[in-house]
């Protein structure tokens, strides 16, 4: 049985995953986790290194150990975003936080990180908004 | 206090009593006494955002938590309020849509509850009324007949609002709206941040910011702290309301009093204070809310300046209200995507918002802690399930018009923020509990505004309604 279906099965995909040592949960940091998530989930498109990196820093301050295993073990298992809620808001939070959307999601041009999207702290830079399609108005 | 009797004393400082304060004055001699009892403390909107953002804000532990405030016996079922000065414009939308004049005779046409004991014919002065002190941006062509253009021009649509505006016409149009198009008395333009709680620019409307100059007004003295028990009922009078402020109970009474909390709170001051109308307390609902995640085939869903941009209104009127409920779609702008390669963004969110109707199984109760109700809700009507199940049924053929590669619902919402029905209007005492005038059956000196009143509960949005409601009594009564 594949290990992906085998964890879907058995609900192994959530939170009971954080018990199960490794030789890889031993020597995966979680940075690593974070940064692997996100190579295998958009690694197609080309991340500015750097950034991604800022973001995790950035990204961390909220989130206790509790959390960091739980991303750890869901990279090492390699569950998808659509399966974990974790996963899903690492790659979504990333990719809003970058300038990937505001260059009206070019995949060829390098995505470089901004800050964490936050409205409070830069309002008016909703994506999809008018103010980044100028030319479809109504 | 500075006085032993007033005029008038209102309770709460929301929507429904700011618009009836703003008409009572307007009318009211120089002379006039008026004294307002908030529970809650001014949180200005400046710290609120410093909140937001993380920042501490002394302001932020002044008002007291909704949470704690009721007894809510269904935990699954959520009640969104605020306790503070301005009350809900603090945390609403603005979402402002006006009914349908269908929406005021379910009974006539579809033999469904009760008819309203107002037409929209009565109410549409103050509608416009009140979307001009509002400041609201809308279009021109809506379904529903209007006297007066919207103050503001509309927000604009998406690219995928577009195909249905040209598919649908009047029934889908820019959502009517308290988040300004464009800057205007006060307050910023909305570029959709879709954070509305606590608006990051300024751009919708509140009570802080409505530049109405109720609050101002020499003749009005407003008390922070005070909230309300009961009011003291004798012979068809109220004579006095009881309020504790800083720990100590007060009283004090007025020739006229307007209840202006939510219609959970003013249920328990009319039920404490001894109102036996069997309608007083029950009925309590609010609309059903259903999200569909619409998937598309090369649209990309881009370019609306707003939150909701659009209201769609395709399953709304019909013949099919004598067995379902209508509904009104919400198209929503918020930043999210698909995960997706060369998709991001081939997807939109509508909001089915379902209307209900008062059922007695729902309702406010007093407990041991007169400040504190129970609130019971075990369930929404069978005429606002079936709409669900007809509403997945007949949403693809809506959507033919769009490239629709899937449609995926979300579990049905919580709460859609809103609270009515707990003193419903009617045209005697034998079908509820005030008049069209807001005006108790029984004791003909005692208001009882906002969302409370709403004899049945359409798909819209309450607050322009209630709000224009209070207009109109005020209007009416003085």
């Amino acid at each position: 049985m594949l290990r992906r279906k085998f964890l879907k099965l058995t609900g192994l995909g959530t939170g009971a995953l954080v018990t199960i040592p490794t030789f890889g949960f031993a020597t995966t940091s979680y940075e690593e986790a974070v940064t692997g998530i996100l190579k295998k989930e958009i690694g197609y498109l080309d991340l500015d290194k750097k950034g991604i990196e800022k973001f995790i820093q950035d990204f961390s301050k909220d989130h206790d150990e509790k959390y960091r295993l739980k991303v750890r073990a869901m990279y090492l298992f390699g569950i998808e975003p659509e399966h974990s809620y974790t996963v899903n808001d690492i790659v979504r939070t990333y990719l809003l936080s970058t300038d990937f959307f505001l260059n009206q999601m070019n995949e060829r041009k390098t995505v470089h990180y901004i800050g964490l999207y936050n409205p409070y702290v830069r309002p008016c830079t909703q994506p999809f908004s008018n103010l980044y399609y100028p030319a479809v108005t109504s | 206090m500075k006085h032993n009797y007033y005029d008038l004393v209102v309770v709460g400082s929301s929507f429904a009593a700011t618009f009836f304060l703003k008409k009572y004055l307007s009318k009211a001699p120089l002379t006039a006494k008026v004294l307002v009892l908030e529970r809650g403390y001014f949180y200005p909107h400046a710290e609120r955002v410093k909140e937001q953002r993380g920042e501490t804000t002394a302001f932020s532990k002044l008002n007291a938590d909704p949470l704690t405030s009721i007894v809510n016996k269904n935990p699954e079922k959520e009640w969104i309020f605020q306790t503070a000065f301005g009350g809900n414009s603090n945390c609403w939308y603005g979402c402002t849509p006006r009914f349908m004049p269908s929406d005021f005779r379910m009974k006539s046409l579809y033999g469904i509850a009760n008819d309203w004991p107002l037409s929209y014919d009565e109410l549409e002065p103050y509608y416009s009324q009140t979307e001009e002190l509002m400041s609201i941006s809308g279009p021109d062509d809506t379904p529903f007949p209007k006297s007066s253009p919207y103050p503001l021009p509309p927000h604009l649509f998406t690219t995928v609002d577009k195909v249905l505006k040209k598919e649908y016409g009047n029934l889908y149009i820019s959502q009517p709206t308290a988040r300004a198009r464009m800057a205007v008395n006060g307050r910023n333009a909305c570029c959709a941040n879709a954070v509305c709680h606590v608006c990051p620019v300024n751009a919708k409307f509140t009570i802080e910011n409505s530049n109405m100059g109720v609050y101002e007004d020499e003749r009005v003295e407003l008390i922070f702290g005070a909230q309300v028990s009961n009011l003291d009922l004798q012979q068809n009078v109220a004579k006095k309301v009881y309020f504790v402020k800083d720990g100590k109970e007060h009283q004090v009474a007025a020739e006229a009093f307007a209840l202006g909390t939510n219609a959970i709170f003013n249920a328990n001051i009319l039920l404490n204070s001894g109102d036996k109308n069997p309608y007083t307390g029950k009925g309590l609902g609010e609309q059903q809310g259903v999200q569909a995640m619409v998937y598309l085939d090369n649209l990309a869903n881009v370019g609306g300046s707003t939150w909701v941009n659009a209201n769609g209104y395709m399953l709304y009127e019909g013949d099919h209200r004598k067995e379902y409920a209508a509904c009104l779609i919400e198209s929503n702008n918020a930043p999210y995507f698909r995960l997706e390669r060369g998709k991001w963004r081939n997807i939109i969110a509508l909001r089915m918002v379902f209307e209900d109707l008062p059922l007695d199984q729902n309702y406010v109760a007093t407990t041991a802690d007169i400040m504190k109700p129970e609130v019971i809700f075990k369930g929404i009507s069978d005429y606002t399930k079936k709409a669900i199940v007809k509403m997945k049924e007949n949403l693809p053929g809506i959507l033919a018009c769009l490239p629709v590669e899937k449609i995926e619902y979300e579990e049905p919402y919580s709460t859609e923020s809103h609270i009515l029905g707990t003193t419903r209007m009617s045209n005697s005492a034998k079908d509820g509990v005030i008049d069209k005038h807001l005006i108790h059956h029984q004791y003909r000196n005692l208001f009882v505004l906002g969302s409370g009143s709403f004899t049945t509960y359409t798909p819209n949005n309450p607050t322009l309604t209630l709000s224009a409601l209070s207009l109109f009594a005020a209007d009416k009564s003085f």
